[in-house]
């Protein structure tokens, strides 16, 4: 499954500029155009960037605003007792970047539960090849099959179409289930591609046994939103009422 | 004591299905103090003995600021009864930090999390259990 949808700019805005003004401690020339980061940082230095929003990122309130951006369509696809993924992630796809290269994959190969729903949001236009594949439904399901039976080799997957490109602009939001087999390429255009990425599960879901604890609540996840209902539901389990 | 020397306390049993080794787990909160700014003090390792959190009760008697674990489930997270005893001793001024989640917290926001974290837990079944629920539609 796969849904595009609009989001409110003024509100995504706030990792954009984030971002802007770490670019800019780095090269006080930068213009502010995301997609022309290539211009101004050399691809050496790229990861540095990207590890310093992250962790910028990630130290500020981002859940308040990835609530205001899609709550209700997160509501609407997995109920609202939700979990979200304890850290946001930020991915920048460089013209001519080999080392951003993530060959097509399906992330419940790395055990993440396959009920989990993932929120991608471009901070630049994302097309072509600067963009993410994703596979359809039935081809992954049947690749996934296959791949799972065999011991020593992979399969090989057939290559991204045109039409497998996710075509979105500053201002979309992508969710998909990203179990579904999804990558990049090497980026052939002249826009550098910036995105942030997190994942969310209903609390009612399965998740991975304890074979996979860094996949779990606690670790992996962290509370989104519960319910009042479900709130009074288990404050009754918790005092013993039904046994 | 300092407020940037941070001491840290390394686990060598189990704890939630990791089994890390004390060098690595030493490493990883070396790094975390490192980029964060805190003087890494040598860890202490706690007795293999099971149950045992002998060696993290003694930190409260030291006085110190900031607490390093690898990880939340060093501690006894699904015992909130004994949490709360382990940590009973220590100030509410010092700051816990647990490097895998990327959490901070004092004495009383770590057993709100610990609460909260059970709570929710029990909602939340495997893919074991589901095997499991899905077998017993069929019967
Ligand atoms: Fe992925």
């Amino acid at each position: 499954m796969k849904k595009i949808f609009s989001i409110n700019k003024k509100k995504l805005f706030f990792f954009k500029n984030l971002i802007i003004k770490e670019v800019k401690k780095k090269n006080p020339s930068f213009n502010g155009e995301l997609h022309k980061i290539h211009n101004f940082i050399s691809g050496k230095n790229i990861n540095l960037i990207r590890l310093n929003c992250f962790k910028k990122i990630n130290s500020l309130d981002w859940i308040k605003i990835i609530k205001e951006l899609c709550s209700e369509q997160m509501f609407y696809l997995l109920g609202q007792d939700l979990l979200i993924q304890s850290k946001i992630n930020l991915s920048i796809q460089m013209p001519k970047d080999r080392s951003s290269i993530l060959k097509a994959h399906s992330d419940c190969w790395s055990a993440d539960t396959p009920f989990q729903l993932n929120l991608w949001l471009p901070l630049t236009d994302a097309f072509s090849t600067n963009s993410m594949f994703i596979m359809d439904d039935i081809y992954s399901l049947k690749y996934l099959k296959k791949n799972s039976n065999s011991k020593y080799k992979n399969h090989k997957i057939k290559k991204p179409l045109k039409k497998n490109f996710i075509s979105m602009k500053y201002g979309q939001a992508l969710i998909f289930n990203p179990s579904v087999l999804h990558g990049n390429v090497l980026n052939q255009t002249k826009n550098t591609r910036v995105s942030l990425n997190v994942r969310f599960k209903s609390i009612f879901a399965p998740e991975p046994n304890i074979k996979n604890p860094d996949r779990k609540f606690g670790t992996y996840y962290k509370k989104f939103n519960i319910l009042e209902s479900t709130r009074f539901g288990l404050d009754i389990i918790e005092n013993g009422i039904i046994k | 004591m300092s407020e940037k020397n941070i001491y840290t306390y390394v686990m060598p049993r189990e704890f939630r299905g990791y089994n890390i080794p004390i060098s690595i787990q030493s490493q990883y909160i070396k790094n975390y103090a490192e980029t964060n700014g805190y003087k890494f003090m040598l860890p202490v390792t706690e007795l293999i003995n099971n149950q045992s959190y002998n060696n993290f009760i003694e930190f409260s008697k030291k006085n110190i600021l900031n607490l390093a674990m690898t990880s939340i489930f060093v501690l006894p997270v699904n015992d909130i009864i004994n949490c709360k005893k382990i940590t009973k001793k220590f100030s509410d001024k010092c700051i816990f930090h647990f490097v895998l989640e990327n959490l901070k917290f004092n004495k009383k926001d770590l057993l709100n999390w610990i609460f909260e974290f059970n709570k929710i837990d029990k909602l939340i079944y495997d893919y074991k259990s589901f095997n499991e629920i899905k077998i017993l539609q069929t019967k």
